[in-house]
């Protein structure tokens, strides 16, 4: 029964939908009829919307998959409790909930949702006798391969780059072994690599790894010509950029609507379950291909690659040091370059009939385009017809105050840091990145060079910081209008620090001293009409 | 255990103007000994208000001590020249010192004398952090015990614990920022006689959450140093 939907009644489980490869392939899920049941976090109203946003700009109509009986929302949570499934026929999951943070946060990610989160959804797999599991993994659970990469589970515990990596190869163990433990059950494993944005457009709503290398280089290109850059045009900015790695080495992107198309395939084809898949690029781009994509997109040049044998990073010059605070997360991605079988995922694309496309200058430079046009996943800029990209994220925070936010980071905080004596004297050179919980993208990073602050981003894709300042907005208000010590916070469990806490607390001293020299509040922000 | 309270503002001198002061202490029965607690560095939320003082100073009295806490000069209500000015977070934020260190070290050896003139009781010093190296800087021949919480061995002189042979105990994490757990071990392996260790399980160096345990390590080795000496 080749790419028939189920004739029964059964429902697939799908976890993750509304993340990035969750919600394009629940979109090609239901194009395929396949009857889904999809797991969302509460509030549940919240979280329908946004799935009906994202799946609106694929074309999908969430309102009318519902009442046409094709979907099915559950509230749930895979640590925090998973829904009685009673009456639902779920006979198969898809488990693509994950997190892709590569290191270790203070919320205890990536570990807590990949790891603790898939072990509860296998108890409660088996408590419900649910025998179908297909898993979205990683290539990249390999961890520093030294040969070429099968596709099989088994082997020795590899070494590995990051905390996320190591969470990527327990799941795939710990799904085999739930696997073997009963009779009757089958897990299919899919291991995409580096997965970027729809080929034919480019559009994505994250744009970590890969893209930071991209990022890094138009925060340079911003910074030597002092305006935005995003497309070609004038002259060519030239930087002394030394990197880490070796140009013919290559970086294994695939195009998000190829991955899911891929699983989409198998999952209806019960022939092609119980493999394990590598969904990565037959032939991916070099090293010097992306350089090269990317200094023309962002007309640049000057980057050239040194074997990391003899790059020396205690002599980086400014922009080097400025590339690598932003593409620290996947400095070993240049370095080392697995290889991967793909004897099953050839078989799967002769399945599908369907290949992963190559990745010329053109469609390298989509996909920077369209991170440019939705300002690194802030969104609300991209228009694909009527319906606008949004990041409308569980907030409790006014949406009023969301522009203030950005007016206080991006103009009050770098005005008066300017005509501020305690920076000036204090000379801090730091990193620091602000999370206010309760806003959507509530994430700023400061970058502070002996008391100038000169460089502010905002989003999760910028700047590795030497450490977290975690708050909600109620604090946060507070705090810059001085009424609040940020270290008092943190000591009464409404802030939490991450990285280095000594820093933390060290600046979190001085921008008290600092708050109360430039007090500030909504009222001020609109009184002196900042804005971005 | 509950008990009344009362709590008095006091005003000690100091080197350098007067220190503000809490005491507190039981409405009603026996008292046994004084406690004087000290700070961690007042850059580094060493106030009276935080979060591992105050749960000492309060819950303490109902063990049948007195507390005594009290603000380092140019914090607070003390008097002397502001501590967070711009050029003593200069050097705290590039050394993790600031010029304002011996001034606290004295001033807490002021709260210990004023101590003892008001009190006809075993004196016993606790010192949280910087406030370790407060007290065995400048105020050790004062006490009949020493409590020292995260002391910041690697980067402050607590040499001077070593002449001593004053009860002690050292309470520390197993995740300080300020002091690794193995700079701690390493630095009480060379204390003659050896002090009691209490180690505690993920504190940080900052213990929220986990203030009841170290009240209670306080109170037990208190209470026992003092029967000790009561038998002696």
């Amino acid at each position: 029964m080749m790419n028939q939907p189920p004739a029964d009644n059964s429902r697939v489980l799908l976890t993750g939908a509304t993340g990035f490869i969750g919600h394009y392939l629940l979109a090609d899920l239901l194009r395929r009829q396949v009857r889904c049941a999809v797991l969302l976090r509460s509030p549940l109203d919240r979280s329908t919307r946004r799935l009906a946003d994202m799946l609106c700009e694929l074309g999908v109509v969430l309102d009318e998959q519902l009442s046409s009986g094709q979907v099915v929302l559950l509230t749930g949570d895979l640590v925090c409790g998973l829904p009685d499934p009673t009456g639902q026929g779920i006979r198969s999951i898809i488990h693509t909930a994950a997190s892709t943070r590569f290191e270790s946060d203070p919320m205890g990610e990536p570990k807590r949702t990949n790891v603790t989160g898939t072990f509860a959804l296998l108890r409660w797999a088996q408590t419900h006798g649910i025998n179908d599991l297909h898993l979205v993994s990683s290539a990249y659970r390999c961890g520093k391969a030294h040969c070429q990469v099968r596709e099989t589970i088994e082997g020795e515990r590899p070494e590995f780059h990051n905390p996320y990596e190591r969470t990527k190869w327990q799941v795939e163990r710990a799904c085999e072994t739930w696997s073997h433990a009963a009779p009757g059950r089958t897990l299919t494993v899919y291991r995409p690599s580096i997965v970027v944005g729809e080929y034919a457009t480019g559009r994505a709503t994250k744009f970590s790894g890969f893209y930071l290398s991209a990022r890094a280089s138009q925060i340079l290109a911003e910074q030597h010509d002092g305006a935005p850059r995003t497309s070609v045009g004038g002259g060519c900015v030239r930087v002394s950029l030394r990197i880490r790695g070796r140009a013919g080495d290559r970086q294994n992107i695939v195009p998000v609507d190829y991955v899911t198309a891929m699983i989409a395939h198998a999952v209806t084809d019960r022939r092609l379950h119980g493999r394990v898949y590598h969904l990565t690029h037959p032939d991916p781009p070099t090293n010097a291909q992306i350089r090269h994509a990317i200094e023309s997109y962002y007309h640049i040049t000057g980057g050239r690659f040194v074997d990391p044998g003899t790059f020396d990073p205690t002599v980086m010059n400014e922009t080097e040091r400025l590339f690598y605070e932003v593409s620290r997360p996947i400095e070993h991605y240049f370095v080392d370059t697995p290889t991967f079988d793909r004897g099953e995922a050839d078989l799967l694309e002769r399945s599908a009939k369907m290949f992963c496309p190559s990745y010329d200058l053109q469609a390298l430079s989509k996909l920077f385009s369209y991170a440019d046009a939705s300002r690194w996943g802030r969104g609300k800029v991209v228009d694909r017809g009527n319906h606008p990209v949004t990041n409308d994220t569980a907030n409790n925070a006014s949406a009023e105050d969301t522009p203030l936010y950005d007016a206080y980071f991006k103009s009050f905080l770098p005005d008066r840091i300017s005509r501020s004596e305690t920076a000036k004297t204090t000379a801090a050179t730091v990193t620091m990145r602000f999370i206010i919980e309760d806003v959507a993208d509530g994430q700023w990073v400061c970058r502070f060079d002996r008391g100038r602050l000169v460089e502010v981003h905002r989003g999760e894709n910028t700047f590795k910081e030497d450490f977290t300042y975690r708050t909600d907005s109620e604090v946060f208000w507070r705090a810059i209008a001085g009424e609040v010590h940020p270290q008092e916070a943190f000591f009464k469990r409404q802030a939490r620090v991450a990285g280095n806490i000594e820093q933390a607390l060290k600046m979190a001293m001085i921008l008290h001293k600092f708050n109360q020299e430039f007090p500030c509040d909504r009222e001020t922000l609109q009184r002196e009409g900042l804005t971005v | 255990m509950t008990a009344q309270l009362t709590q008095e503002s006091v005003y000690i001198p100091g080197p350098n103007g007067r220190l503000a002061g809490e005491l507190t202490y039981p409405d009603q029965g026996s008292v046994f000994a004084v406690v004087l607690i000290a700070n961690p560095h007042p850059l580094m939320g060493g106030a009276v208000n935080n979060n591992v003082i105050e749960r000492l100073a309060l819950d303490l009295p109902a063990h049948g001590f007195v507390t005594l806490r009290f603000n380092y000069g140019g914090v607070g209500k003390s008097g002397g020249e502001p501590v967070d000015v711009a050029e003593n977070m200069r050097q705290f934020w590039e050394t993790g010192t600031s010029p304002a260190d011996p001034n606290m070290a004295q001033e807490a050896r002021c709260a210990a004398d004023w101590l003892g003139t008001q009190f006809d009781l075993p004196r016993i010093g606790i010192g949280y952090s910087f406030g370790a190296y407060a007290l065995v800087s400048g105020a050790i021949p004062c006490f009949d015990a020493l409590v020292m919480i995260s002391p910041t061995v690697a980067r402050h002189d607590f040499s001077s614990l070593k002449d001593s042979d004053l009860a002690s105990m050292v309470i520390y994490s197993d995740d300080d920022f300020a002091t690794p757990v193995d700079v701690t071990q390493q630095w009480l392996d060379t204390l003659d006689p050896p002090t009691k260790r209490y180690l505690i399980t993920g504190g940080e160096h900052f213990y929220r959450g986990m203030e009841p345990s170290i009240v209670e390590a306080c109170a037990d080795f208190i209470g026992q140093t003092i029967s000790k000496r009561g038998r002696a």
